[in-house]
């Protein structure tokens, strides 16, 4: 049967993509408010955090070549306590898709199309993520390769055209206020490494498995850089008081950038960087939500799953939140972690657990041991 | 029932019908030799006939049948004479206007001249062929022994010898046809670069290529397609660097059509395509010998096809389309500017009414104030909205396009100025469309222009509208979208095997030194990954221009003297 490949490079650019869409979109409750103008050292400390848990994510897909989180867990666990841990997992791709999907239609129905439902809104967006994964992985794997530069080129861009209005006293005083506020701001930039979850799903479609962890530490590493360089933008154009408490700080910074007469409302740039990052994060974890979900009851395919779990997507998307100001809060350690640590941590621990306790790696072949005795 | 339907026969003289000439199944078996105009027999019979009948011994029946078969059309000739010393019956058949005249009168005269050598051996019927066969050194020999050889090869301008006693017939190669002249090939013109263009004739065409790649290696097969007009194709490429599954690939493909007829490479285009209902074109055509040679040495596959001077070349990749010789004839900055200025205009081409559209109709606060001021103000008192406005204008300029295409030379530029001039000018006047729409349509249509190869730009016309539509009903979310979408289908196309968008999707870094940049030619030392696998390294690196140390006249580069 024919396999569908994807090469660390273009695992790389999908992560990459996801998270920095992530931190374009939610960054002020990234960095929350208590750390204020320090948020950009909450942001590159939070690397540390971050990583530990991309490896506890990532660690086992290595142990297990081949096989994705599903199909490990059923060895590890056995088949119902397996599947059912898989199950649990798998809410997280709903979750995490639902609301990335529900902050954009918001976003844009607020700026943009104040007169479209937003049901229509996030149906056209899903559409084309299921049109990609229909079309399977390589092809979501050369789409990223494709829109990888023109990505970076408008974050890039959306980074630089603020510059303009830097204010660096805004900046200052740096860690004024002690480390505490600082720890506290990290916690919120860990937990959205759930993200990573699809790690475990599209790792066994890897070309060169052993490397999975590397490039996504990378990725992360990557990622984290950009929303440092985010946060000291936000900080410096904004200032910390604004920038710590408006909705979408980064599109407010840049809707008010304005370079002479000619060049205003850029904003576009990162609406348009931030619909093909949210294309890139709905497309993975639709496949990996399908993906995971043929592999728990047994499917030879995924494709069949593809369009009814897009239709269930949109109506969380709809139904899971009361307003515009619940989904803005959304990833607030509050409200996320509890979900976070069911969904992500929990699945996690046991299965190491699991995988500590049975050793496999001390598994000798039959061959040897019988040769011995 | 049966006695119901007797009943009903038998009523059938009540509605008298007309008595048809009953064409079918009775009379198909029947031979009737003597009037041709009533012979009922299909297309598919006849072709069959051919293909049974033998040739015999006599030579006046083989020659009856010769007539019989192509019903004795005007073009044919038989001319009959003796030859040795005994005098055997021999047939020259061939075409008229196929042939060479001198070849054939050489022919003859070599065969008389030949049989009355040999005025001791071979002086009987059966002798004569053999000792002929051996004595014309002249021209190229086949043997035919049926019908079907042997009009196959008459009618390719070959002459055919018959001789009597013999069931055998020698096929001399006397071809020798009218074609066009060696010209360039007025759709795609470059301001440097060889002036030569394929023709109608294969022949001509495979000596094009064979001019300019003069490897023993460059081997050209040919297979005929076409159940009646037996078009010969043949494909062209470089042994040892051409990936033998794709070879393997285009044969097959190739094998597997069976029509009736060919009479452009765009219905063989059809045949091999792998993805027929896609907008874009998956295979290159061109009519220029320099494009062909140079898709050769990256080990692709060129189809030639008789009568027609389009060549047609596997596996196609898209940015291939927005290529064109000049960039690699002129010098390199301006070979990766135009490059980059072409696929921009592509994209303009594809969106830049869409854009209008959306942002006009949705997002007008993204326009300087000035600019959203002029626009709306020139729109004053027209009475259709933007996409009405700009489909409408757009229609109109395909209306244009096509007509002006269709035009003999002479008065074409009437409908430039009946077209461009008083339409434009009177729909704006008349407030009917705004000046607006007309800058942007008329100003796509030119980006539109500025692709090199017609067959892409007329997916980027079709495309166009869907954007606009999508563009009129969802804003900028919709170009979006649209854009996407593009994308996801490029990239799952495949052309014979081979991503159509490489080296972008999957990006290939080693390939990026000539595609929308071109380096300078000594560094590209690398053949395309994908596509020249087989032998990656074109040419030794290190092979810039160097100082002339080693030279020893009056410019002798003196390096001790300070």
């Amino acid at each position: 049967m024919f396999t569908e490949k994807i090469v660390s490079r273009q695992l790389f650019y999908l992560l990459f993509i996801m998270r920095v869409t992530i931190v374009i979109s939610v960054l002020p409750v990234l960095t929350a408010g208590e750390a204020l103008q320090d948020a950009w050292i909450a942001g590159a400390v939070s690397f540390i955090p971050s990583a530990a848990i991309v490896t506890l994510i990532g660690a086992l897909t290595i142990a297990f070549p081949g096989k994705s989180l599903v199909q490990y867990s059923q060895e590890l666990l056995g088949s119902i306590a397996g599947k059912f841990i898989s199950l649990i997992y798998l809410g997280i791709f709903l979750f995490m898709a639902g609301t990335d999907l529900r902050i954009y239609a918001e976003v844009l129905k607020t700026g943009f199309l104040p007169e479209t439902p937003i049901s229509v809104i996030m149906a056209l967006v899903v559409f084309v993520a299921v049109l990609v994964i229909f079309g399977g992985l390589e092809v979501l794997g050369r789409t990223a390769d494709i829109i990888f530069p023109i990505f970076l080129l408008m974050i890039l861009g959306s980074l630089f055209f603020p510059l303009i209005h830097a204010d660096f006293q805004n900046i200052q005083p740096v860690i004024a206020r002690g480390w505490s506020p600082l720890f506290l701001a990290i916690v919120a930039p860990t937990s959205v490494t759930a993200q990573y979850a699809n790690l475990t799903m599209l790792a066994p479609s890897l070309d060169e498995q052993h490397k999975t962890l590397k490039v996504a530490l990378w990725s992360l590493l990557a990622a984290t850089f950009v929303l440092v360089c985010f946060a000291v933008v936000v900080v410096l154009v904004l200032g910390p008081d604004v920038g710590s408490r408006a909705a979408f700080p980064v599109f407010k910074m840049i809707r008010a950038t304005r370079i002479s007469e000619f060049l205003e409302r850029v904003e576009i740039i990162t609406i348009f960087a931030w619909g093909l990052g949210l294309f890139i994060a709905l497309s993975v974890n639709l496949y990996s939500g399908s993906k995971g979900l043929s592999q728990v009851f047994g499917l030879q395919d995924n494709r069949p799953l593809i369009l009814p779990m897009a239709v269930i997507w949109v109506v969380f998307g709809i139904q899971g939140y009361r307003d515009f100001f619940e989904v803005a809060q959304v990833f607030d350690p509050a409200f996320f972690d509890p979900i976070f640590i069911t969904a992500l941590l929990f699945p996690m621990l046991v299965l190491w657990t699991a995988y500590l306790y049975k050793r496999p790696w001390k598994k000798q072949p039959r061959g040897t041991t019988q040769n011995k005795g | 029932m049966k006695p119901l339907m007797r009943i009903f026969n038998k009523l059938s003289f009540l509605f008298p019908t007309r008595k048809k000439k009953q064409f079918t199944l009775k009379n198909k078996g029947k031979k009737k030799d003597h009037d041709l105009a009533v012979d009922y027999r299909d297309i598919s019979e006849r072709e069959a006939d051919f293909q049974k009948t033998p040739l015999v011994v006599n030579l006046e029946d083989n020659l009856r049948t010769i007539t019989d078969l192509t019903g004795g059309s005007y073009d044919l000739n038989i001319k009959r004479c003796l030859a040795g010393p005994k005098e055997v019956n021999v047939a020259v058949v061939f075409f008229d206007g196929m042939v060479n005249k001198e070849s054939i009168d050489d022919l003859l005269r070599i065969v008389n001249l030949e049989t009355f050598k040999t005025v001791i051996e071979g002086v009987h019927k059966k002798e004569i062929y053999d000792t002929v066969k051996k004595r014309l050194i002249t021209t190229k020999l086949r043997e035919a022994d049926d019908m079907e050889n042997l009009y196959e090869g008459i009618s390719l301008g070959d002459t055919a010898l018959l001789f009597d006693g013999t069931a055998k017939g020698i096929l001399c190669e006397t071809r020798g046809w009218d074609y066009r002249a060696i010209m360039e090939p007025e759709a795609e013109t470059t301001i440097r670069g060889p002036r030569e263009g394929f023709i109608e004739n294969l022949r001509v065409n495979t000596s094009l290529i064979r001019r300019r790649i003069r490897s023993p290696n460059l081997w050209i097969e040919s297979i005929n397609i076409g159940s009646l007009t037996k078009t010969e194709v043949a494909y062209a490429y470089i042994k040892g660097l051409a990936g033998e599954e794709l070879l393997e690939e285009v044969r097959s493909r190739l094998e597997h059509i069976d029509i009736d007829g060919v009479l452009e490479s765009g219905l063989i285009e059809e045949f091999i395509r792998d993805a027929p209902y896609s907008l874009f074109p998956t295979t290159f055509r061109t009519e220029r010998p320099d494009i062909v040679s140079a898709a050769l040495l990256e080990g692709r596959v060129a189809i030639l096809t008789n009568g027609t001077p389009f060549v047609v070349i596997v596996p196609g990749d898209f940015l291939m389309f927005l290529q064109a010789p000049d960039d690699y004839n002129e010098l390199f900055p301006i070979g990766s500017l135009i490059r980059t200025l072409r696929i921009f205009s592509f994209l303009l081409s594809i969106f830049l009414p869409g854009l209008y559209v959306a942002i006009l109709n949705y997002h007008p606060e993204l326009l300087p104030t000035t600019l959203i001021l002029t626009i709306q103000a020139t729109r004053e008192g027209v009475p259709f909205p933007v996409v009405a406005e700009i489909l409408i204008m757009e229609l109109a300029f395909e209306i244009l396009r096509e007509a002006g295409l269709r035009l003999p030379r002479a008065i074409g530029p009437a409908i430039s100025i009946v077209g461009a001039l008083i339409l434009g000018e009177a729909a704006i006047r008349a407030g009917i469309v705004s000046p607006g729409v007309v800058i942007i349509v008329a100003f796509t249509a030119i980006a539109s222009f500025s692709t090199p190869t017609f067959s892409m730009a007329i997916s980027a016309r079709m495309i166009r509208f869907l954007i606009v539509i999508l563009g009129g009903t969802f804003g900028l979310l919709g170009i979006q979208l649209g854009f996407l979408i593009m994308i996801i289908h490029l990239v799952s196309l495949r052309s014979f095997g081979y991503p159509y968008m490489a080296p972008y999707g999957p990006f290939i870094w080693s390939d990026m030194k000539d595609n929308i940049i071109r380096n300078l030619w000594w560094k590209l030392v690398k053949r395309p990954r994908l596509l020249g696998f087989r032998e990656p390294q074109r040419q030794p690196s290190g092979q810039g221009p160097r100082l002339p140390t080693a030279s020893k006249g009056p410019y002798r580069r003196n390096r001790k003297r300070r």
